[in-house]
């Protein structure tokens, strides 16, 4: 690689890491909390708990789960049902309007075997609490659609200081042994081989997680792309007609039997009510998951009359909202237990020390140069 | 004037590779399945600590890292 190509790949990684280090370092730190927010969560509150009963307990119909909600929580509406796959529950969100606010909705676990309340999101304690706002500072920064791309842009950043990292890898190593910390020598070049070291053995996986992490600051638009053509081509004979009132919904409990009948050998994941950003406004859109663990992310929504019960769409995923469902478990790291947690959160703290070290190189560089301009101008005056 | 030219080793990407690729491997395997493939996942993806828990056990007994092959 010729000289020349050399300083502009540093040029390169020095100024798209200088602009995203902050931000990815903050995306880093609020991270490791958030690898581990469902062991926190059932720490600090508690997972639901239903009573012991026998195992052969008929289940309740679902309808009585969302009459249950609607008691409790009068004057809302309910949005989204989900189901729980260790315990009988399901959770049933209401809100009073139907694409509530953040914080506007509250979330009520119902016991499927006796229709009774199990635990509510309005018991949130300071742990959840902060916790919710860690979450909001990694995924928006509170700016809603705004930050969310903000923060997009950086890992888009962070991705190509990743690459340039790369290229610079080999002229910089050139001489030395794989993973050579050259403890003798100054801090500068100890922090220089530490973040070579760090940066290109953890290359995979920050490549993986920041890639994903990119591609869900895109989520809600391409939520509303898929909603503006795949979801409109679906529900274009419900066009004219006008929004189905929440009095007049069907049975939900009907509709996730005919969703079941249509996609043997999957699960409902969970079921948006007509209205919300998730379905159509005549519709139960009962989104189907895999029943393997290779096909458990990849969603098939079926589009249920809300009136006559019956199925009137049924499609899969394009190849954008495919992508997009797969980046959360490569970007969350949730989906190997524990051992993996510890290792994306030990992976996690490796970033952090790149981000810092490449920071702290920045720092001594500029330190070194000042002092050397003001020898000269010393020799000179 | 004529830019010098530096020529890098391509070994220098050899165990860089060998972990990326065993790394992107265990990621991408333990999302197949459970139990076996959850072990591969731990392992492919923790393999890229083991050179950094390398050096730092060296560093703690004392032996220098300096190996300079120019």
């Amino acid at each position: 690689m010729k000289s020349g190509t050399i300083r502009a790949w540093h040029v390169v990684h020095k100024w798209t890491s200088l602009v995203c280090t902050v931000f990815l370092l903050m995306l880093c730190i609020t991270g490791l909390p958030l690898i581990f927010h469902d062991e926190i969560d059932a720490l600090a509150e508690g997972e639901p708990r239903v009573p012991a009963m026998a195992t052969d307990t008929p289940l309740r119909s679902y309808d009585d789960m969302v009459t249950t909600a609607m008691r409790l929580n009068p004057g809302e509406r309910p949005l989204f049902m989900s189901f729980y796959e260790d315990i009988p529950a399901v959770n049933v969100t209401t809100a009073k309007s139907a694409q509530p606010g953040d914080g506007e909705y509250t979330i009520t676990a119902i016991d499927l075997r006796t229709a009774e309340p199990i635990g509510s999101s309005d018991e949130v304690g300071t742990v959840g609490m902060i916790m919710e706002v860690i979450l909001r500072l990694h995924v928006d920064l509170f700016a809603d659609l705004p930050g969310k791309l903000f923060l997009g842009f950086m890992g888009f950043l962070f991705l190509i200081a990743t690459i340039s990292g790369v290229v610079l890898y080999a002229p910089f190593m050139r001489k030395l042994d794989f993973a050579t910390v050259r403890h003798d020598r100054s801090a500068q070049t100890r922090w220089l081989d530490w973040h070579n070291l760090l940066g290109i053995v953890t290359l995979a996986w920050v490549s993986i997680v920041g890639l994903t992490g990119v591609i869900n600051t895109l989520s809600d638009p391409m939520f509303d792309f898929w909603r503006a053509n795949q979801l409109a081509e679906l529900i274009a004979p419900y066009k004219d007609l006008d929004p189905v009132p929440v009095e007049q919904f069907g049975s939900v409990h009907k509709a996730l039997e005919t969703a079941r009948a249509a996609a043997p050998g999957t699960q409902p994941q969970f079921v948006a009510f007509p209205g919300t950003r998730f379905s159509s406004e005549h519709h139960f859109a009962v989104w189907m998951r895999g029943g393997t663990a290779a096909t458990a992310e990849l969603l098939t929504p079926a589009l249920i009359d809300t009136k006559t019960g019956e199925l009137t769409a049924m499609r899969t995923m394009p190849w954008y909202m495919l992508a997009l469902r797969l980046s959360q478990p490569f970007h969350f790291g949730d989906y190997a237990g524990l051992p993996l947690k510890i290792l994306w959160a030990l992976l996690d703290i490796a970033a952090i020390i790149i981000l810092w070290s490449g920071l702290k190189l920045w720092l001594g560089k500029r330190k070194e140069r000042n002092s050397a301009a003001r020898v000269s101008t010393q020799v000179l005056a | 004037m004529k830019a010098q030219r530096i020529i890098s080793r391509p070994s220098v990407f050899g165990w860089p590779i060998l972990i990326g690729v065993l790394g992107v491997g265990g990621i991408v395997v333990g999302l197949l399945g459970e139990g076996v493939l959850d072990w591969l996942c731990w392992a492919g993806t923790g393999i890229a600590l083991i050179p950094v828990g390398r050096v730092l056990s060296r560093r703690s007994s004392g032996r220098s890292e300096t190996r300079d092959k120019g």
